[in-house]
């Protein structure tokens, strides 16, 4: 008789438990804003009425739900993070304040928002808050630099990188005028970091409409990240060059949904927590674009952990598709690099790489 | 007489000052880079000079350098040679050096470059973060 009410209760618990878990399944969807993440997915209704274009997303099939960045290490250098902003809880792992050499990254002034903005389209929780972070089980590293920054800085921010076992680095920022001497430890971690297989890191290429010039961007060991807006053709903003590598959503008329510092921080007017795609003071540019293409080399990682910085490159390139107007030579032109990044194609190169 | 002594006066004067003159180029991937002394919105320090490089860029130069070694074997004698003191070490073969007199920084970088086990050596220059 005892065994059968231990049986009875047992069952009754595992039944509790499979039905709060039924209860709580992630889903990128079940994030509010998600269906204004124009940039990771279509949803008809909102493009239809914003006049986005079909294509204008990432093509990510399922794999928002079946790849996370789990595992993954991405750091991201920029000027401060909400580390309790809601959206963020569980995915910080490191932190460190190049001015101040300690773990505080706040960002200084009230009206900052970059750090917490670029953040925010990587690492987002899937805790039906907000939005979707591309790489939502990634371990963020946020490494603040100070403005203006000295190559000694630049080059402590990488190191500190390096230290805190980062596999992907995300720069949304560039001086336009690299030095040697940080071209040359951003090139040693590209070839040397990883044990080997190199660190990757991502630069957004700048907004200026220009050539990108000696710009960080244009380091050929660097992933350059240049935008493309809802109408899926590059944004006229997006700088070019030599060295532009790839192009991923960045906005225009319809801006890239993210975070915003909480409370009446930051500069959101919509959503105090958010920026959202209307806001007057909308997430708009290559910073956008590069975290986008950042979270698409987590997932890749994800999925195979040996590939190396330069496979990843490699599938990143092949894998893009040839938007635009400008004739492709040899698989890419000066204005859209190897063309817009797409994550069903580069999921599938990934899988078949090794076969 | 007097037309042949303003001559001479003239030739004194761009001597001293071709002696004297701080270079006004640094060295980036082995190329010269022309460099303007530049007033700016940034300033903020008297222990920074602000100059403009020849692609409009504004760089800040302090009594600080960074150097990188081919060879790392006469790293003291060259801070003997230029009154340098070591900050920190940077990575492998670079370094972090301070200058006696941030006047200084730009002559000794480029001299610095010049030499045979050096790669390269330039101002520890500070520079506006643009964000995109």
């Amino acid at each position: 008789m005892k065994y059968i009410i231990l049986l009875i209760i047992s069952l009754f618990i595992i039944g509790c438990g499979n039905g709060s878990n039924n209860n709580t399944e992630i889903k990128v969807e079940n994030e509010p804003y998600f269906y204004q993440q124009w940039y990771l997915d279509i949803n008809e209704a909102f493009y239809l009425e914003n006049g986005i274009n079909s294509e204008a997303h990432i093509h990510p099939s399922d794999l928002l739900t079946q790849l996370s960045g789990d595992g993954i290490k991405i750091a991201v250098i920029d000027d401060g993070l909400d580390v309790t902003h809601e959206d963020l809880q569980g995915t910080i792992t490191n932190t460190y304040d190049v001015a101040s050499k300690t773990s505080n990254v706040t960002h200084n002034n009230p009206t900052d928002s970059h750090g917490t903005a670029v953040t925010g389209i990587i690492g987002s929780s899937i805790n039906s808050k907000g939005i979707a972070g591309i790489a939502h089980k990634s371990e963020i590293i946020f490494l603040k630099y100070k403005e203006p920054l000295d190559d000694n800085n630049t080059i402590e921010l990488f190191n500190k990188a390096e230290e805190f076992g980062a596999d992907i680095i995300n720069c949304s920022w560039g001086t336009y005028s690299v030095s040697d001497g940080v071209k040359d430890k951003i090139v040693d971690l590209a070839i040397n970091g990883r044990g080997g297989k190199g660190t990757i890191i991502v630069f957004a290429v700048g907004n200026h409409n220009r050539d990108m010039g000696n710009d960080e961007s244009a380091i050929p060991e660097v992933i350059s990240v240049g935008a493309t807006d809802s109408e899926n053709l590059r944004a006229w903003y997006s700088n070019y060059g030599n060295y532009l590598d790839v192009l991923a959503p960045g906005g225009y008329y319809n801006g890239i949904t993210t975070l915003d510092p909480m409370g009446s921080d930051g500069i959101a007017s919509l959503d105090e927590n958010y920026l959202l795609y209307d806001d007057f003071n909308s997430f708009v540019g290559t910073s956008a674009s590069a975290p986008i293409v950042s979270g698409i080399i987590a997932l890749m990682l994800e999925r195979d952990s040996n590939l190396t910085r330069v496979e990843v490159e490699n599938i990143l390139k092949d894998s893009s598709d040839k938007i635009g107007n400008v004739a492709y030579i040899n698989s890419r032109n000066d204005y859209y690099g190897y063309g817009k990044v797409n994550l069903s194609k580069i999921i599938e190169r990934v899988d078949t790489f090794n076969n | 007489m007097e037309n042949f002594l303003k001559h001479i006066f003239l030739i004194i004067l761009l001597i001293i000052q071709v002696c004297f003159a701080n270079d006004n180029y640094y060295y980036q991937n082995n190329n010269k880079v022309l460099l303007e002394p530049s007033i700016s919105i940034a300033r903020d320090s008297s222990s920074i000079d602000y100059y403009t490089n020849e692609k409009g860029i504004v760089l800040g130069v302090t009594d600080t350098l960074i150097v990188k070694f081919k060879y790392e074997r006469n790293l003291n004698n060259y801070l003997n040679e230029f009154n340098l003191t070591l900050i920190k070490r940077l990575g492998n073969g670079l370094y972090l050096l301070k200058v006696e007199n941030k006047n200084l920084t730009i002559d000794i970088s480029n001299k610095l470059t010049q030499k045979v086990d050096i790669k390269y050596a330039h101002p520890n220059f500070i520079k506006n973060i643009i964000k995109r």
